[in-house]
């Protein structure tokens, strides 16, 4: 093979991976996001979050609970098997003490491993035990059966998070979407940053800086009127 | 001088109630005796003769609740976390409680309290076999909120555990560092002061029993008393509970409220609702002044 035969396979090839994972990732894929606000909801309505503190909000997450998710779908790429991959299901739920997000983030999981399963034609797609199923475990599996690298699925995962988070603001806020975009944009180095961080992270350096944000979670579905479901 | 200290307790069953031994207390852990209560349970009272933890310090509680025995452990007071020196280690508080088949542990301290330019670390674990039931709380303060100190402590990471038959059900890794970080941010304490933890489980409970658990809890948390009056148009609440049911077996009531004022009466009703849920029987206050 020459090398401009070389250098045009590896172009195609990096180009379908990033297609991939542009579909994958992409906030509008039909998984359900848009209809879960994770507390930020609450936190708007209870706690006084405006918009203001859009900025703050999102580095904090990237920089506690967003490193964790990025953790976990780096562990998940990591899982030797599908016993090993379960079982970290079940630690990711302990992780998880507010109903409203536990619920959200396996239903999204159930919902994207489904999805991906009907478009990757791959044995390791095949999950035999129909357990409980988080999206950033489900992200990692994803990244094993198309070779995608674990940062990288991770970094892709916690832009889809961030995505979504930052479009329920922008219906429960006076949030425009040109501000929206330009948050998002600002956050892509403290997303890489997470999901670099969470390469060699272990399961006792992962914390949470953001006790509010659980409580808010807690709380949601007792708000008298609420956008989101919980 | 840094004191690494060892408390090591286990309670066991004897006929209709349980006794306790002390099988090691490196000082300042102090266990001056038990008291037998009503249903036989044995309560414990930990004394750290030096009021709390000094920088470099690393403090461990052990305790083993055997199969059937029925525990109490309190403290006679708050756990102070004095300032550190700026060369010495963090303070380490590691606890770790496990409970035998049927066993019940009742682990009820006082507020934690870290000091202007502290730095501690205090993980928790609990592990528990088929029947065993567990309640526990934690109330963290702000600092010296009497003498208007609040968040000048430099890091608190707290971090709690529990499996059951070995699975985790729930790990919470909270990392509070208001020398680097805002606390009044509306995601981490916003205009609160004082963190807020009680959690009630039984190894086993089925999945209507829980939901059950968590309804009783909710019935009871998400009333006006709790909450405080309605703030006015556009100002945020200053007191904030929720409740949720765990993954499996237990419910967690978190809350962050302002003021301490009414946390011990909140614990106590709760704590009163998920016992006489879960065990049948009113909860018995911890034999100490308030």
């Amino acid at each position: 093979m020459d090398r401009a035969t070389n250098a045009n396979s590896q172009a195609v090839a990096g180009t379908s991976v990033l297609l991939q994972l542009l579909h994958l990732a992409d906030s509008a894929l039909p998984i359900g996001a848009a209809a879960h606000s994770f507390g930020i909801e609450t936190l708007i309505s209870e706690a006084g979050l405006g918009v203001a503190d859009l900025p703050f909000l999102f580095e904090d997450w990237l920089d506690g609970q967003g490193h964790t998710e990025a953790a976990f779908c780096h562990w998940a790429h990591a899982s030797k098997d599908e016993t090993e991959w379960h079982n970290l299901n079940a630690v990711i739920s302990s992780f998880k003490p507010a109903r409203e997000s536990r619920e959200a983030s396996l239903r999204l999981g159930k919902r994207f491993l489904a999805l991906a399963e009907s478009l990757i034609d791959e044995p390791s797609m095949r999950i035999q035990v129909r357990a409980d199923v988080h999206l950033a475990a489900a992200f990692g599996k994803v990244g094993i059966a198309l070779r995608i690298d674990a940062t990288m699925m991770a970094a892709a995962y916690l832009h889809q998070s961030v995505f979504g988070a930052i479009s329920a603001c922008q219906r429960l806020l006076p949030f425009g979407q040109t501000a929206a975009m330009k948050l998002l944009w600002c956050l892509k180095p403290r997303i890489q940053r997470a999901a670099l961080r969470a390469r060699e992270a272990q399961p006792n350096d992962i914390w949470n800086i953001q006790p509010m944000v659980e409580i808010a979670s807690m709380r949601h579905p007792q708000l008298a009127t609420r956008l989101f479901i919980s | 001088m840094n004191i690494e200290a060892e408390l090591q307790l286990e309670f066991m069953r004897q006929s209709h109630r349980t006794s306790f031994r002390c099988l090691r207390q490196d000082p300042p852990w102090k266990i001056v005796r038990g008291f037998t209560l009503e249903h036989g349970e044995s309560l414990v009272h930990l004394n750290n003769v030096s009021g709390g933890i000094f920088g470099g310090d690393a403090l461990r509680l052990s305790v083993q609740v055997h199969a059937g025995a029925e525990a109490q452990i309190t403290t006679t007071g708050a756990t102070r976390i004095y300032r550190s020196r700026p060369e010495a280690a963090e303070a380490t508080l590691v606890s770790d409680f496990r409970l035998g088949q049927d066993s019940l542990l009742e682990y009820l301290p006082d507020a934690l309290i870290p000091f202007r330019s502290s730095r501690a670390f205090q993980r928790t674990s609990y592990s528990l076999d088929e029947g065993a039931t567990l309640f526990f709380w934690e109330t963290v303060a702000p600092g010296r909120a009497a003498s208007g100190e609040r968040f000048e402590y430099e890091r608190l990471k707290l971090a709690t555990q529990i499996h059951v038959q070995g699975r985790p059900v729930y790990t919470d890794q909270l990392l509070l560092e208001p020398s680097s970080s805002p606390m009044r941010s509306p995601a981490r304490f916003g205009d609160c002061n004082y963190l807020v933890t009680f959690v009630a489980l039984r190894a086993g409970l089925t999945a209507p029993e829980l939901r059950g658990l968590e309804q009783s809890l909710e019935s009871i948390v998400y009333d006006e008393i709790f909450q405080g009056a309605p703030p006015p148009e556009g100002q945020p609440r200053t007191s904030h509970w929720g409740v949720s049911s765990l993954p499996a077996h237990g419910v967690l009531v978190r809350g962050m409220t302002e003021s301490a004022v009414g946390i011990p009466g909140v614990l106590q009703t709760v704590w009163s609702q998920a016992k006489g849920y879960l065990c049948g029987r009113v909860a018995t206050a911890p034999r100490k002044t308030y």
